[in-house]
């Protein structure tokens, strides 16, 4: 059972704008306003016009058609007025012998706005799920909508009347203070409420502290802790455009927490670091601080540099470089390191570890080569591994006409271990090889395409693979929109060891109809048969068609011949509704009816 | 008893929170906006007895040989005139058109499509950031932007 309602009576927020219109209308679904014959008050002026756009979520506003601004004596004509009522700026713009602008409030030169509220429309908003019309329409400061003498209107029918309405009244949109999010009772989880306490300053802090409470003495048979509180806080400063500070905090009542504090600077255009302070306190295990930088240089064609370093207080270290550059467009270098110093849990050894790798690879309009040498060198436990690679590939080319395409790669691999006295190597070479066609085009509505490849794995230990495939496909197009498809592939892998050959082969024959003349009709229905065992295996169906106005019938449907019997069927009734999906779904695995609002 | 008393907090929050009482409202005036379609677009192609715009984009190149502002507006049952002005990317109104008058007869019309042509021409000054404004009886009823490469 869902609790609503306790974060309206928290909320005190100021209105930021209020419009009075001939018509207002607001679509829930898109958190849109739209007006026409508007009256309102901002930067000081009354403002008329003939059209109002708004969209709340990206915060724009837009009047248009005979935009007149007066104050005191001031006059001001125009044709449209983008504006912030939050930030106090406005731009208005008049069409004459040339284009008119004239700014208010703060005197940056910002760029005309675009067409962004080209897509809100009034037909849009009436088309919503949920649309309101109003004589009167408030947003808050936290961007919350208010309608006074409300009429509801749910899908396009005019239903109840309000004399004051929330209108965007469940979704998140807050400012500073205070909110009692959710408290939710079930049987299995007992009594959970939510809390959060947003404070930010535009352009500069972000704060919000989380709070989440389960009470869980009220429950029967019960075993664990009564109740369990969650404190979470995120906290983002922006001090100037190149350095900004965040922290995050966490407390778990069953002992555990964490914080962290990371600051960024850009010092210029090519270098920007972090540093950051964090402290992690787990379940049973002592807790451990951490303080360390990242630091990333842009060379430009010197190169790419990064290093980080990580120390921990009771001697715990993480180190690491990289260095990458591209040298006459298709010489690619990379080098990279890693140093760690860790505690293994439960003793007071540490495992001490050092990798490095460097790689070469060319690139070029025929062919690539790539060679890699990994070192992994474990100097607690007197490990070392090296694995030098060389990877050779033909760029997929094509032939006879751009009908064929074909493509070789070639992985070799040599790896060598040694223990203390122990000494090992192994290698092994990977090739693979694909040829496939374009669609061929036997007739205007008939085309076929196969692809074949072979891949064989040889390794020092004689485990030796060959593997091999055919896919081919063949597409009719019944009628516009309309076809119909068969897909036959055959696998086939053999494992040769010594004079024993084993293996296996697979195939598969399958038989598609698809159809998605328009936006209207998107669906599928498969069969397959297995023809080296000559059984029909298993049917699949994916339908989806629209019924009637944004309402949407889908349905998932699996037939497995093995078994004989159905194995799946979902059935889904989906209003796509802006920033909600209303979906009526029903599952024959959990045999369960359900409605789900789901913000998107 | 905590699943009856949750339900009383549910709906007495709600309905204190929302402040609501339901009551009849009279009716809106209807909404009066026209536009239904404002797009620019490279090809405009017969759609039954209206037009349809075709290759519909903001972006143009020097050789388009024109850019098309199209229109379409729905329940129209007055007398009224359209307008079109281009505005050059130096802010200067390059063209515009008469009033163009429509529904003389004031019948009421279900759709009315129209659109106005700016044709490129080969020179520097056509490249840039183009504005151009639909007016329906001399006020601005919407308005699109637009690049020529």
């Amino acid at each position: 059972m869902l609790l609503i309602g306790p974060s309206i009576l928290l909320s005190e927020d100021k209105i930021l704008i209020e419009f009075k219109g001939s018509y207002l209308a607001y679509s829930y679904d898109h958190n849109q306003i739209y007006g026409e014959d508007v009256f309102f008050h901002t930067l000081s002026y009354d403002v008329t016009c003939d059209h109002l756009k708004a969209d709340i979520g990206s915060r724009i506003f837009y009047a248009y058609g005979s935009v007149v601004l007066i104050k005191e004596g001031e006059r001001f004509e125009g044709d449209e007025f983008f504006f912030s009522p939050e930030e106090r700026r406005g731009t208005l713009i008049n069409y004459s012998e040339k284009v008119g602008v004239i700014r208010f409030g703060p005197e940056d030169e910002t760029a005309l706005p675009s067409d962004e509220l080209e897509p809100l429309t009034l037909s849009k908003i009436q088309s919503s799920l949920f649309y309101f019309t109003c004589e009167v329409a408030q947003i808050t400061e936290a961007y919350e909508v208010l309608g006074e003498r409300v009429i509801l209107h749910l899908e396009g029918l005019e239903s109840v009347g309000f004399k004051k309405f929330k209108l965007s009244s469940g979704l998140k949109q807050r400012g500073s203070g205070f909110s009692l999010d959710k408290i939710w009772f079930t049987k299995s989880q007992g009594i959970i409420a939510r809390g959060s306490y947003l404070f930010r300053t535009p352009d500069r802090v972000n704060s919000l502290t989380q709070l989440n409470y389960e009470e869980r003495s009220v429950l029967k048979d019960y075993v664990g802790p009564d109740r369990q509180i969650d404190i979470l806080n995120s906290t983002s400063v922006v001090f100037d455009k190149n350095t900004n500070a965040s922290f995050t905090g966490n407390y778990n009542s069953s002992n555990l927490w964490n914080v962290s504090f990371v600051l960024n600077r850009r010092w210029n255009e090519k270098v920007t670091t972090n540093f950051d302070v964090s402290y992690n306190k787990p379940i049973n295990f002592k807790g451990e601080t951490w303080l360390g930088f990242t630091s990333i240089i842009n060379g430009g064609h010197l190169g790419d540099l990064s290093l980080a370093g990580r120390y921990e207080v009771q001697d715990q270290f993480l180190g690491s470089f990289a260095y990458g550059n591209t040298f006459l467009n298709h010489l690619t270098f990379l080098l990279n390191s890693t140093y760690s110093k860790i505690k293994i849990v439960g003793s007071d050894d540490f495992s001490e570890i050092l990798t490095g790798g460097v790689s070469l690879s060319y690139d070029s309009r025929v062919f690539n080569l790539s060679t890699d040498y990994y070192l992994n060198h474990d100097l607690f436990g007197s490990q070392l591994l090296s694995q030098p690679q060389l990877r050779v590939g033909v760029n997929p080319f094509s032939f006879y006409g751009g009908i064929l395409v074909a493509s070789l790669t070639n992985i070799f691999i040599y790896s060598d271990v040694k223990a203390g006295t122990e000494h090992q190597d192994t290698y092994s070479n990977n090739t693979i090889f694909s040829l496939s066609t374009q669609p061929m085009y036997v007739a205007p509505s008939f085309s076929l395409n196969m692809s074949v490849a072979v891949e064989q794995f040889l390794e020092k230990k004689d485990r030796n693979f060959t593997s091999g495939g055919f896919i081919g496909n063949a597409t009719f197009e019944v009628a516009r929109g309309f076809f119909l498809e068969g897909l036959y592939n055959v696998q086939s892998r053999r494992r040769s060891r010594d004079w024993l050959i084993e293996g296996t082969t697979s195939q598969d024959l399958s038989a598609l109809f698809r159809a998605n003349p328009s936006d209207k009709l998107n669906s599928w229905i498969s069969i397959s048969y297995d023809p080296k065992n000559r059984q029909w295996t298993q049917s699949f169906a994916d339908i989806s068609f629209e019924v009637i106005r944004k309402w949407k019938f889908h349905t998932l449907i699996n037939y497995d011949f093995i078994l004989n019997k159905l194995n799946n069927i979902d059935l889904f009734l989906v209003r796509e509704a802006g920033r909600v999906q209303l979906r009526f779904v029903w599952r024959s695995l959990s045999k369960q009816f359900s409605v789900e609002l789901i913000p998107r | 008893m905590i699943k009856k008393t949750a339900v009383i907090f549910c709906v007495a929050s709600f309905l204190a929170g929302a402040g609501c009482i339901s009551f009849k409202i009279e009716p809106r005036p209807e909404p009066e906006q026209l536009v239904e379609t404002l797009v620019l677009c490279k090809r405009v192609i017969p759609d039954g007895e209206l037009l349809a715009p075709v290759d519909i984009t903001t972006d143009f190149v020097m050789e388009d040989p024109e850019v098309l502002c199209f229109v379409a507006l729905k329940n129209v049952g007055q007398a009224m005139s359209l307008k079109w002005k281009w505005y050059a990317p130096d802010g200067m109104l390059f063209k515009e058109t008469i009033d163009v008058p429509v529904n003389e007869n004031e019948a009421y019309l279900e759709a009315v499509t129209a659109y106005d042509r700016l044709d490129m021409q080969q020179e520097e000054s056509f490249e840039g950031g183009w504005v151009v404004v639909v007016l329906i009886n001399g006020e601005l009823a919407g308005r699109r932007t637009f690049i020529v490469r």
